[in-house]
């Protein structure tokens, strides 16, 4: 992987770490099968991209529309197989992830990390919970982690932490620890109800998402535009 | 200092009363620096048996 690493820096992608592995790097999450990275959704950047790809000779994936400025401000998904020692990684890759600003906020806040792939800049924790507001409920478990991984950031954590961590915890202990130290009272039952009710709106909201995008990936298949599944990317540079 | 521990782990002293820090393989999981958890998690993909049904079940939408 490290050579895809590699491959971005050379070619000048701006990107971010985003999703599993970035939760791994925090310690909030100890497997995730694939790679997924933010880009910034630029045509010029969306070009870097495939050369870098081109170079690691990594293939088109499934349900792939081609990367360009309108598919990438879209919210689509692009995947990619890039080989690999043993097995193959599977990249994703997003110009414009749900629940997120922009990619310049983003990439402002996000730290350099040290990781076996070379120095990464991985998606700052409070985005990274914004991008983990999905329909899978284990998601909420990885925030909550995330949630006490920023909290011991600071020793001891300020009233603005306290209450961020509040509203972004979804596990009712951790709730109830953080309602105490900022003076606030409920019992188990109303946090237990508060928290399913939330969880329930943003999965919602996440179906709401997905669903336009999926419109539009079904238009585009209906009319024949997505990558061939196992195209070289090489092959869809511009000469 | 043993050797791949982080700064996060060692704060994980002063917060021993939460749950998510006394779990025994959280914290263990903690203590590594981030290099040495990415490391370790990407060691583990070959122990998946079909990787690629895993990431198309997460990660491709069903049209």
């Amino acid at each position: 992987m490290r050579s895809l690493f590699r491959s971005f820096e050379r070619f000048e992608v701006e990107y971010l770490l985003i999703s599993g592995q970035a939760a791994i790097l925090y310690g909030a999450a100890t497997f995730s099968e694939d790679i997924d990275i933010w880009i910034r959704p630029t045509r010029e950047n969306a070009a870097r991209l495939m050369r870098a790809l081109a170079a690691c000779r990594a293939r088109v994936y499934k349900l792939t529309p081609p990367v360009a400025r309108r598919t990438l401000m879209a919210g689509h998904g692009f995947h990619f197989v890039i080989p690999a020692r043993g097995t193959p990684a599977y990249l994703d890759i997003m110009g414009r992830p749900p629940r997120v600003g922009s990619f310049s906020s983003a990439r402002r806040r996000a730290p350099m990390m040290r990781t076996p792939w070379g120095r990464i800049p991985v998606v700052s924790i409070p985005d990274l919970i914004a991008l983990k507001r999905t329909r899978r409920l284990s998601d909420y478990e990885v925030i909550s982690s995330l949630v006490q991984i920023r909290i011991a950031q600071e020793a001891p954590p300020s009233p603005a932490l306290l209450r961020w961590a509040l509203v972004n915890s979804f596990r009712v202990e951790d709730r109830i620890d953080f309602a105490r130290r900022l003076g606030i009272r409920a019992s188990v039952e109303a946090w237990r109800r508060r928290i399913f009710s939330e969880i329930a709106r943003y999965q919602a909201l996440d179906t709401v998402h997905w669903s336009r995008v999926i419109r539009d990936l079904r238009r585009l298949r209906r009319q024949r535009r997505l990558l061939l599944e196992g195209m070289p990317v090489s092959r869809l540079l511009r000469p | 200092m043993a050797k791949g521990k982080s700064a996060a782990g060692r704060r994980v002293q002063g917060f021993k009363q939460l749950e998510f820090w006394t779990d025994p393989y959280l914290s263990t999981w903690m203590a590594l620096t981030p290099y040495e958890r990415l490391r370790r998690a990407w060691r583990m993909r070959s122990r998946i048996r079909n990787l690629q049904a895993v990431h198309d079940a997460k990660s491709l939408p069903k049209l």
